[in-house]
């Protein structure tokens, strides 16, 4: 027995160590396509536009000096300022509502009984399949009767009323998990629903209130759909919709007046200023993210 | 038995404050615009006023069957979900399983692989208008210093060619977090089914397609049907990308969608809103399909 699985094990010891070795190469040549163009624009932030319009070799390395400046003249060729201040106000409201309300609804189809529960949480989760565009011109016509284009509105109330099915999925997920003990040991101490739901729920889904804040940040910092429609006057815009206007295309610029207005540095940079608390966040977030997605995405 | 009653009906009326805001939410932002898409889909509606608006009956849909632009944006449509099923499924499949095996530095890989993920597609987008640009983008000039040409009008101005390129760019930005539902999949299942396959003598191969896979199909389903919805409303990309350009090469229906009813010149909000409703019955009837031949497989497995 015991000398058969040496010999089992030996006979592919040498293949499996070749074989670890090549899917070690493919991983990191895969980690590097993955992580290249950030680098790149992480460098290109600090380059002038000379040196990027030349540049056909990669270097992740900007010369000396570095083109400090170019954070600053970005930022100041339109009004950053105030898209920063737009997209925080949003971003902010928004993950707040999308919290407690999510949670709230969630709480009410994970542990409360009323009629037509199975039925209405198999309504909210359809709505995850009807994409935004879908209902995009008659939600467009309701939000221009009720005056709100060009407010933010339209990108953070929906948030406070519901908070959108997958975040009502995933704590609900989330909250199954919680043993019902918990909550009749509360309920024996005098608790209200409400109390349990603050003194029992709340306390308990820490990870998956922290993936759902996640995502909600990233939705609402990054979103391109709703501001585009919604947010017509420059006074209202976020950061990704103001940085929509540098998509012009090398060949739109040398077609159209030439490469010299194309302002490749100053998005580089921008792309570099607004992307940066996004990255720090998923790295000091990532270990909740993770927990958050494997203990509700999944089993249900 | 009293108390459980009562509480039974503070349930109710509690419920029904917790669900209010939702429930208001789903009644007025969603089912409402849903019956108004369904209703608009009918009409000429240009979008002016209501007093121009005609009920057309089903002149949208036989306008719809002889656009091509419509059927190429149908068309890249589906390439982009047969594309996402195959390849970001299939990469995330493969990559779940081996960072899962325990590897070193698996961890690093997995954070790294998903780092796309957090992105904004408008920094994605802008970002590989100039990595794929044919004079000065690098992967262009990479290819030359190794002897080869890149397409001539660019690897997003070729009209054949544009679509694949925003898939991969779309699979590149998404498959680290199909990964992280694979790999969650992964951890739910029981270690020692793989650790007796194993002593049994069965090859990595064989445990990962005869035991691994099998175990894993309920979340394999639930990841196919996201990464399908995810790419037939893929919007942002497209838009930051190609603009759907050029000349409608790599439209998809959503941006098609978009060009007709909202953008700032297209006012046909009839034609769009009918595309639209077209657009649902689609995406329905694909999840249906995949959670029914999920259903099909089990059967056939477990018989």
């Amino acid at each position: 027995m015991r000398t058969d699985f040496r010999l089992l094990t030996s006979s592919w010891a040498s293949p499996r160590l070749l074989r670890q070795a090549a899917l070690f190469a493919i991983a990191v040549v895969i980690a590097i396509i993955m992580i290249f163009p950030l680098l790149w624009m992480f460098s290109g932030a600090l380059k002038t536009k000379d040196l990027l319009l030349e540049e056909t070799v990669i270097n992740l390395i900007p010369p000396q000096p570095w083109q400090w400046r170019n954070f600053i003249d970005a930022w100041t060729t339109m009004n950053f300022n105030r898209f920063l201040a737009n997209t925080l106000i949003i971003t902010a409201t928004s993950m707040v509502g999308g919290l407690l309300s999510a949670s709230m609804v969630a709480y009410g189809f994970a542990r409360l009984r009323f009629a037509g529960r199975t039925l209405l949480f198999m309504v909210v989760l359809g709505t995850m399949m009807v994409p935004p565009q879908v209902t995009a011109i008659p939600t467009f016509l309701l939000f221009h009767r009720l005056g709100w284009l060009n407010t933010y509105l339209p990108l953070i109330v929906p948030f406070w009323m519901g908070g959108g099915a997958f975040y009502i999925f995933l704590l609900r997920q989330y909250i199954m998990t919680i043993p019902t003990d918990l909550d009749d040991a509360a309920k024996i101490d005098g608790c209200s629903p409400i109390g349990i739901y603050q003194h029992v729920i709340l306390p308990n889904i820490g990870p998956a209130l922290a993936a759902a804040a996640i995502f909600l940040f990233l939705h609402s910092w990054n979103d391109l759909w709703g501001p585009l429609i919604y947010l017509t006057d420059e006074n209202t815009w976020t950061l990704a919709r103001g940085m929509l206007t540098f998509r012009r295309t090398l060949a739109e610029a040398a077609h159209g007046g030439g490469i010299a207005q194309y302002q490749i540095h100053w998005f580089l940079s921008l792309g570099a200023m607004t992307m940066l608390p996004v990255l720090v966040i998923y790295l000091l977030l990532q270990r909740h993210f993770v927990s958050g997605v494997v203990t509700s995405g999944i089993k249900g | 038995m009293r108390r459980s009653a009562r509480t039974g009906r503070y349930d109710g009326r509690f419920a029904l404050f917790l669900i209010a805001p939702a429930f208001f939410f789903y009644t007025f932002f969603l089912i409402l615009p849903l019956l108004g898409t369904v209703v608009i889909g009918f009409t000429d509606w240009t979008g002016i006023s209501f007093a121009t608006l005609k009920f057309t009956g089903l002149a949208n849909f036989v306008h719809m069957a002889a656009d091509e632009f419509f059927w190429g944006a149908l068309r890249n449509s589906f390439l982009f979900v047969i594309g996402c099923l195959v390849f970001q499924v299939g990469i995330a499949l493969i990559f779940a399983i081996i960072l899962e095996s325990g590897p070193r530095f698996a961890k690093w890989f997995r954070s790294i692989f998903f780092v796309p993920f957090v992105l904004s597609l408008v920094v994605v987008g802008i970002l590989f208008n100039f990595l794929l640009d044919p004079t000065l983008g690098i992967v262009d000039g990479l290819l030359r210093a190794i002897g080869l040409d890149g397409p001539k009008f660019g690897w997003l101005g070729t009209r054949t060619l544009n679509v694949f390129v925003v898939i991969g760019v779309h699979i590149w930005r998404n498959f680290g977090f199909t990964m992280f539902l694979l790999i969650a999949g992964l951890q739910a299942i029981p270690r020692a089914l793989q650790e007796s396959a194993r002593l049994d003598g069965a090859t990595p191969w064989q445990l990962a397609t005869r035991v691994t896979i099998p175990l894993l199909r309920e979340v394999l389903v639930v990841a196919s049907v996201i990464t399908s919805i995810d790419a037939m409303r893929v919007f942002d990309l497209v838009y930051t990308l190609t603009g759907g350009g050029p000349f409608h090469s790599s439209e998809t229906v959503v941006t098609y969608i978009y060009q007709l009813g909202l953008g700032t010149a297209r006012t046909q909000h009839g034609y769009a809103t009918a595309i639209a409703l077209v657009l649902t019955v689609i995406i329905m009837g694909m999840s249906a399909l995949q959670f029914s031949l999920a259903r099909a497989g089990k059967g056939a497995v477990t018989s």
